[in-house]
């Protein structure tokens, strides 16, 4: 018996050896970079003011607090209104719009001069679709966290245009590292009850789900963003911008509802 | 051949229009010649030098992607956007034998020139099931080296050393700023090591260690904040980084069997990665899960060591 026994454990031990998939920290000797400017602005169907945050980027081995940047001269015009708008810097690295609204069909230009770095981008503000409901049902194939669906009612579009969509989720008040962005390619026109991707969810749990209507180059963005933050890219490259000049980040004029819900 | 959806496309990839060809229509037809030539003199009884010339043409295509994470790699066909690749290749050796041909030394150089070679366009998606031609674009590639091999080929110790030195790289217009990158191919040292020891009559002992150069991968090298408030990893340029060098030693051990009249048999206990090397099969970059405030690489890799026991027999 005894003998039985040590040779199970051998056994064992023999397996864990020799078959176990390891998996480490590992410290990647990467280069320093350049920190880079990165310039996020969102222009919203809703009473303002609205804001454009400036920061750098860091090297990967750093913490992440990311450098503000301050001192730029931020300029938001609504061209289709033609108002135009200089932004004040209310803390550091972020800009505030002091006269202009968020109007659908509105174009609107973004023009940042950060130290002589000038970067511009333009974005037109989708006609508003709004969140109709949301609620959660059970994983369909029996697993333990039920799933998100937002009910909307994507309006009919004839020919090659599209309706894009942003999703954002909050669990408990914390926004979710999900990426969610959606065109209606093969919903056109239909009621969408299409479950969301994102964090998983627990009975309890207190959700609000942010519905952005976005412009096309926003959500060339948000797409390829998505790409890069899984690592499914073939190419992973820093998501495609509408900001000229080299800065990363986007500017976005978007409609946005929301609705909140505690998971059953 | 035709039978599905083709694509004439934009200088900027998004489709100008499908074509759909009937089953049986040829869609595109490459004719190309592989011309080759080679010669060789005899220096003298013991040495010699070879020089050749060759053109291949290749009309499948491997399309790997360029991350550690998905190891997903596709074979296509060549159609009317995808043409097929064309290598011509120049080699010049030099080959010795030594001690009654017991020992053979060579060195040999090439030179390899590579037309329609194919790459992944930036931020292409390569899980979803949309049309592949929209996602590549296509450029040169040229790759060069120099291979130093020596066997020991009779006696109770034989086995061979073989070294090569090499850049493979590749030139595509709308990559890394159109400059040359190093291809996936592309290992700057490759070894290997090969032996055989006869111990006894019925035991023999047989080794081989390779190590090479890991390949160029993309890697982030910083980060910034993103659209939700977390870090988004930051890319300067495609395989700009190398995986960890990768090596591996393996030995087995090789039991003839009593010999009988009309068949011969053995066993060969063998061990793989004897040395239980961890060689990363894939490193993901990620937020740290304990610490809100870093973000890490972690590796993971298989196969440490192996053990098998293997029964042959010839007939």
């Amino acid at each position: 018996m005894r003998t039985y026994k040590k040779l199970n454990l051998a056994y064992l031990v023999l397996i864990l050896a020799t078959f176990g998939a390891c998996k480490k920290v590992i410290n990647v000797n990467l280069k320093s970079t350049t920190p880079q400017f990165v310039v996020m602005g969102n222009i919203v169907n809703q009473a303002g003011p609205y804001s454009v945050n400036i920061t750098k980027s860091i090297n990967f081995d750093q913490d992440n607090v990311f450098p503000t940047v301050s001192g730029a001269v931020v300029v938001i015009t609504d061209i289709t209104a033609n108002q135009m708008d200089t932004l004040t810097e209310t803390s550091p690295g972020n800009y505030n719009t002091h006269i202009i609204s968020g109007t659908p069909g509105h174009t609107y230009h973004l023009y940042v001069n950060a130290a002589g770095n000038i970067f511009t981008a333009s974005s037109t503000m989708p006609a508003l679709v709004t969140l109709d409901s949301l609620y959660t049902q059970p994983s369909p194939f029996g697993g333990k966290h039920p799933q998100l669906v937002p009910v909307y009612t994507d309006p009919a579009l004839v020919g090659l245009n599209y309706h894009y969509y942003h999703f954002v989720e909050y669990k408990n008040d914390t926004a979710s590292t999900s990426i969610i962005a959606r065109n209606d390619a093969l919903i056109n026109g239909q009621v969408v009850r299409q479950t969301i991707g994102g964090d998983q969810l627990n009975p309890g749990d207190f959700v609000t789900l942010y519905m952005e209507c976005i412009d096309s180059a926003v959500y060339t963005y948000f797409s390829t963003l998505r790409l890069t933050e899984n690592q499914n890219s073939a190419t992973p490259t820093n998501p495609l911008t509408n900001l000229t000049g080299g800065a990363l980040g986007y500017f976005s004029a978007h409609t946005s509802s929301f609705k909140s819900i505690i998971v059953q | 051949m035709g039978g599905a959806n083709l694509f004439d496309l934009n200088p900027d990839g998004t489709i100008k229009d499908t074509l759909h060809n009937g089953s049986g229509q040829v869609v595109q037809t490459y004719v190309i010649p592989e011309p080759r030539i080679s010669a060789s003199y005899i220096l003298n009884g013991v040495s010699s030098l070879k020089m050749a010339y060759t053109r291949n043409s290749q009309y499948m295509h491997l399309i790997s992607n360029s991350t550690t994470t998905n190891p997903t790699d596709k074979w296509v066909g060549s159609d009317n956007n995808i043409k097929p690749e064309i290598a011509d290749q120049g080699t010049f050796g030099y080959f010795r034998s030594f001690k009654d041909d017991r020992y053979e030394f060579s060195a040999e150089t090439y030179f390899k020139y590579m037309q329609n070679q194919i790459d992944y366009r930036d931020g292409a998606n390569v899980l979803d099931n949309t049309p592949l031609d929209p996602k590549l674009l296509f450029g040169q590639g040229r790759s060069y080296g120099m291979e130093l091999f020596f066997k020991k080929k009779e006696g109770r110790f034989t086995g061979w050393i073989s070294y090569t030195l090499s850049r493979s790289e590749i030139q595509i217009q709308g990559i890394n700023n159109d400059s040359w990158y190093a291809s996936r191919q592309d290992h700057t040292h490759d070894l290997s090591l090969v032996g055989m020891y006869q111990i006894s009559k019925k035991w023999a002992f047989s080794s081989d260690f390779v190590f090479y150069t890991g390949a160029a991968v993309t890697f982030p090298t910083g980060k910034y904040l993103g659209p939700n408030g977390y870090p988004v990893f930051l890319y300067t340029g495609r395989d700009g980084y190398r995986m960890p060098d990768y090596s591996r030693l393996d030995i087995s051990f090789t039991k003839t069997l009593k010999q009988h009249k009309h068949y011969t048999s053995e066993i060969v206990y063998s061990l793989y990665n004897a040395l239980g090397r961890q060689n990363p099969y894939v490193i993901i970059f990620q937020n740290d899960p304990n610490d809100a405030n870093k973000t890490q690489a972690v590796q993971y890799s298989l196969f440490r060591f192996v053990p098998s026991i293997s029964y042959n027999f010839k007939f």
